[in-house]
């Protein structure tokens, strides 16, 4: 699959639903439940861990991730049913958007930009700032966010009990449960889905494991780059470019916001934002937790530049006179990081 | 011999086990991680006993001078062990005693030096890592395979910027696992098929490196351990379905867990401070999940290297009875001599390095831990009073890890040490010396990674900048640009002071700042040897002092106390700088007279020596020396503690 592409058959429906309008989209009486065509989870995309981390109590099967899905593209979730979590979270955009910050219902804008779910299924810490600390939470935060969803939990239960489709659907994913319609059994399922929102098998992932011709000549000076005089490696770690830690690169200096401070209270996490990953990049524009650079080029430079100096950026920025082609080179290779997303049960 | 174990009313740990268990002169107290220890009190302190346990576990030495030992063939028949000395992979019969060679290199390391070897199940293929040292730029993974009288060597596993390290062979020789090092530093998991098809990435555990990766016996699971939170440094072990659909945590606690092995009985094995006794413990296994409940099989035994089980469940492990660890020596300026024999200078315990005299000469200072296990929990800074002989050792936070390059400030005030800080990369960290307390600086540490190269460093007398090496890859070529910088240390800024090309055998220049701290010596290595080269700190011209035939052994080229000669030690040629025991003769202290070049050998040190240092009074030297030493023991009749009521009390 060429990058940027993902997972045709599922893409194509997605993008037919989408244009289908937000309310008739996953709308109640569309029910992808198609059995997996093949082992269940499917192994993730070259480059990624297989081990993918769940509780305890959710395992992945194909009734949670379906049922997942289903909520995930259904606009039931918002309070006047004008959008659901995929108008903000799109697939074709990374399972992010384009806005610098996010629009709720009614045009409400929040503060920060969307984040991309993608590999969310390894991630330790959840929103720009780790409020959320396992997906279940995380997932449903957004439903009762006044600048979001602005429905709440309870009354989107409400709105699924009363109707017989998706009581069939949360019994299917929660047999043997007294009560599978649930605020719990929308979190799980919401989890499940976002689980399975995998990037990988990158021009970049290919290279790493012997196709040398992956990569161009520039991305592959950007990878030495990457690793190299930018530091970029320092935060964007690991298989999903990212250390799931949180850094003040003085982004947050223009507007204030205090970032990680409102979930610790400690003063050095004052403008401390989540690492993103770096797969797909390409197609996540704005970048920042505040969407307030536009391009990849914007990024390269601001860091070039050793970030916003304030009294808590990290000590891992630094100027880095990096010249013209080194600068070019790393957008190259940032580019090379989209490759194949998945998504559902295949 | 079965364990008499005894648990003592006024809370004493176990003791009769030492002399029990250990045959031949292993050494107590406590040991840094590669360390196998039994603590315990003499047995004359055994009063006051109210109960008794017994284990059915025993144990028993099989081998001693066993160094370089890495793993046990499943029949309990050979061993797999790297020589040291050669750097090459050798299979030990262990009835028989002899030793087949599967690699052959010419010269010690040339052409290359294996780090570990596993045996495969079939017992007739060894799979192992190598560093070949013309090619600075990755590590291999190769499997030596043994037909008859010919062995056939071939490589399954080699990219540029790559370090794997071979840790097990699949039950049914399908499949490697691997444990590989990052460029970004992280650490991964990995399953390598022979069929000549790509790894594919199990797992990645962040900063921490998994230990003792191993199989489960069915070859449907791994385990291994590591740390998940860099905050507490507690090691958890962990089991993954190959698959990568199931894993967790086996063993649920907030202790230090550290995997051993997975018996053929389907038990994992582990050492654990769980409950307050440390000791090594078991766990039934079933489908990746714990099926009972921890059980105390050998109380109050830490083993070192984990070599594995055989067929018959018998577990192998090293133990190791002498470690590196910091020496002294007092000389004779003048006269050139060296008078007195090498005598530790550290406390006793599980070794140290980097000594670091300070500039008053009233303490020496060290980084407490093996050299081979950077990511050691109780690693420390240590300081030593020279006059009453006190001990303080100063604990860095627990993100912090990774110490190296251990140096004083000018003026006494600070010690600068290289460490890992809070996950991040590593960093310059400044330690006040009255209050104990440590700050990262904006100073790069320690780092290897993807051609480029930084560590060692010395502090300037300004009080504001520290100087150091740093080395970068020249593409297309098997050369690297080694250059001397000068960090200011805020704001972060750079300025080099001097450039020289080199091999990637040995990219970072070694260099010595003169006791004004005006004059730096630097040891530039060539083909022909080493010049050593004279160079003013705030730049400008040098001047060549001497041309050496020989090599400088690592970290040993230091000035005298009065500016008015360097010392180093003589190498052999060898590279593996990081090996101890390397020299196959104990080598020379040389000294060259700044005014005319003069070379001349003030005496004979001990094998393996590193990390030299002068005393500010110009008559003491400190440095690193010493070979660990390991015997080889076996666990068999693994069972449970059984503690029985004992009437002596009633």
């Amino acid at each position: 699959m060429k990058p940027g592409a993902w997972s045709a058959a599922v893409g194509a429906a997605l993008v037919l639903l989408l244009l289908g309008g937000g309310v008739g989209c996953g709308a109640p009486g569309i029910e992808p439940v198609e059995p997996p065509r093949g082992p269940f989870p499917p192994p993730p995309p070259t480059g990624l861990e297989l081990y993918r981390p769940t509780p305890p109590d959710n395992p992945l099967t194909p009734e949670r991730v379906a049922l997942g899905r289903r909520l995930f593209f259904d606009p039931i979730v918002s309070r006047d049913g004008s959008l659901s979590c995929a108008g903000c979270h799109v697939p074709e955009l990374g399972f992010s958007d384009t806005l610098r910050v996010s629009a709720g219902v009614e045009g409400r804008l929040g503060t920060r930009t969307t984040p991309t779910l993608l590999n969310r299924a390894y991630g330790r810490a959840f929103f720009w700032d780790g409020r959320g600390a396992e997906l279940e939470e995380a997932v449903v935060g957004a439903i009762g966010d006044p600048a979001e969803l602005d429905l709440g939990l309870e009354a989107l239960v409400g709105r699924l009990a009363s109707d017989e489709s998706y009581r069939r659907a949360f019994t299917r994913a929660f047999p043997g449960e007294d009560d599978p319609v649930s605020g719990s059994g929308v979190a799980r399922a919401l989890a499940s889905y976002v689980r399975t929102l995998v990037s990988g098998d990158a021009p970049a992932d290919r290279y790493r494991i012997g196709e040398n011709g992956a990569l161009s000549e520039k991305a592959l000076e950007g990878r030495r780059v990457f690793q190299g005089r930018a530091r970029c490696g320092v935060c964007h770690a690991g298989p999903n470019f990212t250390d799931e830690e949180f850094h003040n690169t003085g982004v947050a200096v223009r507007s204030g916001d205090p970032g990680r401070y409102v979930v610790t209270g400690r003063d050095e996490d004052r403008g401390r934002f989540r690492t993103p990953t770096l797969r797909e990049v390409a197609l996540t524009a704005p970048y920042m937790h505040d969407g307030s650079v536009a391009t990849l080029e914007e990024v390269v430079r601001f860091y070039d530049e050793g970030g916003e100096p304030n009294p808590n950026l990290t000590p891992d920025l630094r100027p880095l006179a990096l010249t013209p082609g080194e600068r070019e080179a790393l957008v190259a290779f940032l580019q090379a990081l989209s490759g194949t997303i998945r998504e559902g049960a295949h | 011999m079965k364990f008499p174990i005894l648990s003592i009313a006024a809370g004493l740990l176990p003791a009769a086990l030492l002399a029990a268990s250990c045959e031949a002169g292993s050494q107590g107290g406590p040991g840094g991680d590669g360390l196998a220890f039994r603590a315990g009190a003499p047995p004359s302190a055994l009063a006051g006993v109210v109960a008794t346990d017994s284990v059915t576990t025993e144990t028993r030495r099989i081998l001693a001078e066993a160094g370089g030992a890495t793993h046990v063939s499943l029949d309990g028949r050979h061993l797999a062990v790297i020589d040291w000395q050669t750097g090459d992979v050798l299979l030990r019969d262990l009835v028989t005693g002899e030793e087949r060679r599967l690699t052959d290199n010419v010269a010690p390391y040339d052409p290359g030096l294996a780090l570990t070897a596993v045996i495969s199940p079939e017992g007739d293929r060894v799979a192992f890592t190598w560093q070949e040292m013309a090619k600075g730029d990755r590590g291999e993974i190769r499997v030596a395979t043994i037909r008859d009288e010919e062995v056939t060597v071939e490589a399954v596993y080699s990219r540029p910027g790559e370090w794997p390290e071979v840790a097990a062979w699949s039950p049914d020789g399908e499949h490697l696992l691997i444990q590989r090092s990052t460029p970004d530093g992280t650490y991964q998991v990995e399953l390598l098929p022979l069929s000549g098809e790509p790894p594919r990435l199990l797992m990645s555990l962040g900063w921490s490196q998994p230990q003792a990766p191993a199989f489960s016996p069915d070859g449907s699971h791994v385990a291994f351990d590591f740390t998940p939170d860099a905050a507490t440094h507690h090691r958890r072990i962990q089991v993954v379905s190959v698959d990568g659909t199931r894993g967790g945590a086996v063993v649920e606690g907030s202790g230090d867990e550290r995997f051993l092995g997975w018996s053929p009985d389907g038990h994992i094995l582990f050492f654990s401070d769980r409950r307050g006794r440390p000791g090594v413990w078991r766990i039934p296994v079933e489908e990746g999940r714990a099926a009972g409940e921890p059980e105390l099989v050998a109380p109050d035994l830490r083993p070192a290297g984990p070599l594995g089980f055989d067929r018959e469940g018998r577990f192998y492990y090293r133990y190791e009875t002498a470690v590196r660890s910091v020496q002294a020596v007092t000389i004779d300026p003048e006269g050139g001599r060296i008078l007195t024999p090498p005598a530790p200078a550290a406390a006793p315990g599980p070794g140290g390095r980097e000594p670091a005299w300070s500039p008053d000469g009233r303490h020496l200072a060290y980084i407490r831990g093996p050299h081979y296990n950077w990511q050691d929990p109780d690693q420390a800074v240590v300081l030593r009073s020279l006059e009453s002989g006190e001990i303080r050792v100063i604990h860095l936070p627990p993100r912090v890890y990774g110490l190296r390059f251990l140096h004083w400030s000018a003026d006494g005030t600070a010690l600068f040490v290289s460490a890992i800080y809070d996950g991040g990369s590593p960093s310059f960290v400044r330690i006040d010396i009255r209050t104990g307390e440590s700050e990262r600086t904006r100073i790069d540490g320690l780092r290897m990674s993807h051609g480029e190269w930084f560590g060692f460093a010395r502090a300037l007398p300004d009080g504001r900048s520290l100087v150091g090496a740093r080395a970068v890859a020249l593409d297309g070529e098997n050369r690297v640009l080694g250059q001397i910088v000068q960090m200011e240390l805020d704001p972060a800024e750079e300025r080099v002071i001097l450039e020289t090309v080199t091999g990637v055998r040995n990219p970072l220049p070694e260099f010595a700042l003169s006791p004004r701290g005006d004059t730096l010596a630097v040891a530039v290595r060539h083909p022909e040897g080493t010049t050593i080269r004279l160079h003013p700190v705030r730049g400008g011209t040098g001047r060549d002092l001497v041309e050496l035939e020989h090599t400088l052994h690592r970290q040993t080229l230091v000035w005298t106390a009065d500016g008015g000669s360097l010392l180093y030690v003589e190498g052999d040629g060898a590279v593996g700088q990081a090996v101890p025991g390397e020299l196959t003769r104990n080598p020379s202290l040389m000294q060259v007279t700044l005014a005319d070049g003069t070379v001349r050998e003030v005496g004979s040190l001990p094998r393996g020596l590193s990390e030299l240092q002068v005393h500010p009074d110009g008559r003491r030297l400190a440095f690193v020396a010493g070979e660990p030493e390991s015997e080889i023991w076996v666990m068999e009749r693994i069972g449970p503690l059984v503690q029985r009521t004992s009437s002596r009390d009633r």
